[in-house]
């Protein structure tokens, strides 16, 4: 409802627009503890025999030395292989929804993703290319890392390219994210079709999503990236929101639609291509994660930036713990978890809600 | 005088010609300490050792034997210890060429492993009963590893996850001494600290020095030249028999898996081990023209064009292998391709030389991808190869290295034998 329906006083307005922001930030605040317990939750669970206080008392014990004790196992457990990896499933969370919200908004497209814009696809490209032919702009450990930031970093200079061209529209840089991710994916099987068996498994199990390489180092690169990203979206979120009325419309209002396009674009992509080049291609988080936020509170880009950043942390997070304890001790990739989870959920919440949400 | 100069012209000529003929090479064991870079750790390492401190001889980089950075007085010491059997710690160099410090003794191990090849080298040796955790496709049913006949122990081992996602917590639960890998890219060594992670795969290349390289690891130096002893015996019984056969003479040999409704054809590439196999066997390669060691898809016209004289498909199994006790399945992958029309002018379906091989238990590494090349190498030669009984040998291996009560010619392994 608008809330402007509802009285023409001051005072109306002023208590409706209260209650407007006041669903939005009790949304992000109850969000925002399901992710704190959702973390302490995969904290606990594992196939290390440690108890769930055994677990917290090593998280504690490197604070608070002097009150908490762990063992050997539990604190690699939590130090090495559970916390990183729930930091990194929350920062590609964040970074994914994030993306996905930008990129929906300003190319006016319930499907753009940086999957369905090709930008996963670069980067899969990139990581092929240095597993399989081992060729890369860099060498050592970051010879994957570094094709797959390059190749995905490509894939939106190409789509942000078109967008400064004259005449050019949102649905032209869709059109062009889509058959970019068709030549990368063409490339990536061409490469495929030719390696060596065991060099094509690691390219396959590359390109699924997942969490398996996560480490501190990783988690503060692309953290860093996603931390420093936010606020300068953050800032164009009054644009984004200029943006919803159309271009003519926001171009009436003083909008630079085009610089606008490609300032988001830009960090955006840079943002992703800092994520995808560690995780590899996790998809559904960044299409579903701001369709299911921006069925809950509407489009107001203040509010809608943080909170898919939340929705997608909780989305990958929550999948996580169902990966790594479903049917143990196999680990299932987190990225086929979250297309199970979030689809029904997205579909459920798609039949419940009116379908011109967009 | 004459006679004199002839004998030792004739010593000499023995001396060159012979490692030649048995076409066995020579190999430097990859572990600190074997300073002069032979076969073993043993006192030509102390005296090597010792020219090198005192300047007479060139360092190598298998010299320095406590890997501290210099060679001096402490790395004879630590040779000496390794001789004697009761070194504190190893340094080993493995596959990648990083050196991994091993804490001796070692008594337990896990193994992340891709293929059998390094269980079956560590069951020939005598330390196979220290494993304490092993990949999934080993133990859980429908495993593409999993034997009941074969590997029955593995069957109750811990299951430590996929080979791709490993459960790094399954594996720091169990502690093991040493975490063995022939799949060094999916293991992040840094999820399981303090426990040393190697990666040393034992394939048709390294067979004999991996063996060896495992024996000095698992405190089973003696074990393992026994059965490097017994490699080399059939190593030699191959080659003195092929030696005798001119190049030009060879067949074409064509080797691939085989899939079933498919017109494209996989061609392992010239350095595969497969590859090594088909021309260790004997045979001329079909794929000698592809660089590389990977596998490459071609169109049935490209191997139809070259006309192999011998083809072996390697099938799963489910197909073949120590439990399948019946030819149903091996009858039918055959005459599947046997079937087709496009291939039966070419002389292996003419001359009825097409055959299936055991892919998980008889292809490409340790002594499984020995028998697996004798069997090529009788299919090839069927005549010079007359008086070699391959499952005898297969047997002795299976009873001998593998200590399974398992009779061979009850199941099959190779169709048609």
């Amino acid at each position: 409802m608008n809330p402007l329906d509802e009285g023409t006083s001051d005072d109306a307005i002023m208590d409706s627009y209260q209650k407007y922001v006041g669903r939005k930030t009790i949304f992000i605040l109850s969000t925002l503890i399901i992710l704190i317990l959702a973390a302490g939750l995969a904290g606990s669970l594992g196939q290390a025999k440690i108890t769930a206080w055994d677990a917290y008392a090593a998280f504690l014990s490197r604070y608070f030395p002097n009150y908490f004790s762990s063992s050997w196992l539990a604190e690699t457990t939590i130090w090495n292989l559970r916390l990183p990896r729930i930091a990194l499933g929350i920062v590609t969370g964040a970074g994914l929804g994030i993306a996905g919200c930008i990129m929906q908004g300003v190319l006016k497209n319930p499907l753009a993703s940086p999957y369905t814009l090709g930008i996963s696809a670069g980067a899969t490209f990139g990581a092929s290319l240095a597993i399989i032919g081992g060729a890369g702009l860099v060498g050592g450990d970051y010879l994957i890392i570094g094709n797959a930031f390059f190749f995905s970093l490509l894939v939106s200079f190409i789509i942000i390219g078109f967008a400064g061209r004259r005449g050019a529209t949102p649905e032209t840089m869709v059109l062009v994210g889509i058959a970019v991710l068709y030549i990368f994916s063409a490339a990536t099987t061409f490469l495929q079709y030719f390696g060596e068996e065991s060099a094509v498994v690691q390219s396959v199990f590359w390109s699924v999503g997942s969490l398996e390489r996560a480490s501190w180092e990783k988690v503060f690169i692309s953290g860093a990236l996603v931390i420093v990203s936010i606020p300068l979206l953050m800032l164009k979120s009054w644009d984004l929101n200029i943006l919803t009325t159309g271009d003519d419309s926001a171009r009436s209002l003083g909008v630079n639609v085009k610089q606008i396009r490609i300032y988001t674009m830009s960090i955006v992509s840079l943002m992703v291509s800092s994520i995808v080049c560690f995780t590899g291609t996790i998809g559904f988080i960044g299409l579903v994660a701001p369709h299911i936020t921006r069925l809950v509170i509407g489009t107001d880009y203040r509010y809608l930036i943080p909170a898919s950043g939340i929705v997608g942390a909780i989305l990958i997070v929550g999948s996580d713990i169902i990966s790594r304890n479903l049917i143990p001790p196999i680990i299932i990739p987190v990225g086929v978890i979250t297309a199970f989870m979030g689809g029904p959920l997205f579909l459920y919440l798609i039949m419940r809600r009116r379908m011109g949400y967009f | 005088m004459n006679t004199l100069r002839n004998l030792l012209f004739l010593i000499m000529l023995t001396a060159f010609v012979f490692p030649l003929a048995v076409g066995v090479d020579s190999f430097a064991l990859q572990i600190c300490g074997n300073a002069n870079m032979d076969e073993t750790i043993n006192d030509e390492d102390v005296s090597y050792t010792e020219k090198i401190i005192n300047g007479e001889a060139e360092k190598t980089i298998l010299s320095d034997a406590n890997n501290d950075g210099s060679v001096d007085e402490k790395d004879i010491e630590q040779i000496n210890r390794i001789i004697a059997g009761d070194e504190e710690f190893l340094v080993v160099r493995e596959d990648l060429g990083d050196f991994v410090k091993i804490v001796e003794p070692v008594k337990t191990f896990v193994y992340h492993g891709h293929n059998t090849y390094v269980y079956e080298t560590l069951r020939s040796i005598g330390a196979a009963d220290g494993i304490v955790g092993i990949t999934d496709s080993f133990v859980t049913p429908g495993g593409s590893r999993i034997s009941k006949a074969y590997l029955p122990e593995l069957l109750s081992v811990t299951n430590v996850g996929s080979l791709q996602a490993i459960n790094y917590e399954v594996i720091n639960n169990i502690k093991p001494d040493i975490v063995l890998t022939d799949a060094r890219e999916y293991y992040d060594p840094t999820k399981t600290p303090d426990i040393p992670v190697l990666a040393l795969d034992v394939n048709v290349t390294n067979g004999k020095e991996a063996s060896l390289r495992y024996g000095y690891i698992f405190g089973k130096v003696a074990e393992a030249e026994e059965y490097v002893n017994w490699y080399t015996d059939i190593e030699n019984k191959i080659a003195e028999r092929i030696n005798k056969v001119a190049d030009s003479e060879k067949p074409l040999m064509y080797i691939s898996n085989y899939n079933f409704d498919e017109t494209t054809f996989q061609v392992p590439a010239r350095d595969n081990y497969r590859a090594v196999m088909v021309r260790n066997a004997g045979a001329e390669y079909i794929g000698d023209e592809m660089k590389g060691s990977g596998i490459q898809n071609v169109d049935a016209e490209w191997v139809i064009a070259r006309n192999p004289q011998v083809i072996a498909f390697s099938v799963s199994n489910l197909v073949l292998g120590y439990d399948i006790h019946d030819t149903t399945n091996a009858t039918v992958a055959i005459d599947d391709f046997l079937q087709r029309p496009a291939f039966a002018d070419i002389d292996a379906v003419k001359n009825n030389k097409v055959y299936l091989i055991s892919h998980p238990y008889i292809l490409c590494g340790g002594a499984s991808g020995l028998i697996g090349t004798l069997y090529y190498s009788k299919w090839l030669y069927p005549d010079l190869f007359d008086d070699i009984d391959v499952q005898e040998i297969q047997q002795e291996y299976v009873s001998r290295f593998q200590h399974l009560d398992l009779n061979v010619k009850d199941s099959i392994s190779a169709y048609p034998q």
